[in-house]
């Protein structure tokens, strides 16, 4: 399990420079706007505090702070600290994704919801009638296929819509989509019974596929 | 609700905890769709509720009670078919030249 340790300094070149410009006014002498600066945690794996820092960065980027009367530090000082503590927003945000459980879902076949539907109100719908339901995959005969896909915690930003299609299903695993920021898509990790199969990952936002052709192991990274 | 997706799949594990092991629900719903293709019935609900299935004689206990129960017919239809593959049987004619 990952966790960011809680770190008092935890960019010492960013925080002497919000030390220099901002402590002024957001410390525990004054309390402009009722905002402390200094002793704001940075325990970022805390969605509240990654908030408050996130509204930090905001009006650090609108260059809001400090007054124009104050001497204004300099646009790279600001983008440098910015960076910093954008990546520390990050890798909480990550941490937390990391430590939610797992939920896997496993699609029942439609035999099993024939029956369901008949204990449950009592009503016999025909799965196989024309029009009702699509046959269900086999693999080696069997209809409920076990597919777990996962993303690596790194999978955190915006989402450019990654999709899994598989030829033996003849179509995507459609609401199969991760998070990765955009600018460096990293390592996906495919759990499943297709083993000989290939698998084929489509990156919309990158307007690139990514083929991988998959041996006998069980876990297939694909590095995009 | 028929199309929802708790309804259509099984779910297991959950966002709050992280864990290795299936709970009694996720439990019973393996045993029940195993050897009944269904959702579980009221009374194995109860047993884990109660957390019966927890213990080491209660799953045994449930699967005496479901073996007997008629819904097994289905288990005993569709699991023979899917593991041996009984959709293709009458899939190939034997060869009339080695076969006469």
């Amino acid at each position: 399990m990952i966790s960011i340790e809680p770190c008092p300094h935890f960019f010492s070149k960013a925080h002497e420079f919000l030390k220099s410009h901002y402590f002024k006014c957001h410390d525990s002498s004054k309390q402009k706007r009722k905002f402390r600066l200094d002793n704001l945690s940075t325990d970022f794996a805390d969605p509240q505090v990654a908030q408050k820092w996130n509204e930090v960065v905001f009006r650090l980027n609108a260059g809001e702070m400090p007054p124009e009367k104050e001497p204004r530090p300099r646009a790279k000082e600001i983008g440098r600290t910015v960076e910093v503590i954008i990546r520390k927003i990050r890798e909480g945000a990550a941490a937390r994704m990391a430590r939610r459980g797992l939920v896997e879902h496993y699609r029942l076949s439609r035999q099993e919801y024939a029956h369901t539907v008949y204990d449950l109100p009592g009503v016999v719908f025909d799965v196989e009638a024309p029009g009702a339901f699509n046959e269900d995959p086999r693999w080696h005969g069997h209809y409920r296929i076990r597919i777990r896909v996962s993303g690596l915690p790194a999978f955190t930003g915006r989402a450019p819509r990654l999709s899994l299609w598989h030829h033996q299903l003849k179509k995507s695993l459609a609401e199969v989509e991760w998070a990765t920021s955009d600018e460096k898509p990293e390592t996906i990790e495919l759990e499943g019974l297709f083993l000989a199969a290939g698998i084929r990952l489509r990156n919309r936002a990158l307007c690139k596929v990514h083929c991988r052709r998959t041996g006998s192991g069980r876990i297939v990274p694909i590095s995009l | 609700m028929l199309v929802s997706r708790s309804f259509i799949s099984l779910e297991e594990g959950s966002p709050q905890e992280n864990r290795k092991q299936v709970n009694d629900f996720e439990l019973a719903s393996r045993l029940s769709y195993f050897l009944r293709s269904s959702m579980p019935d009221e009374k194995l609900f109860a047993a884990a509720r109660s957390g019966k299935l927890h213990t080491a004689e209660g799953p045994a206990g449930e699967l005496d009670r479901m073996l007997a129960d008629p819904k097994v017919t289905r288990f005993l239809d569709s699991f023979p078919r899917q593991w041996l593959q009984l959709h293709r049987v009458g899939m190939f004619q034997p060869d009339p030249n080695l076969y006469p």
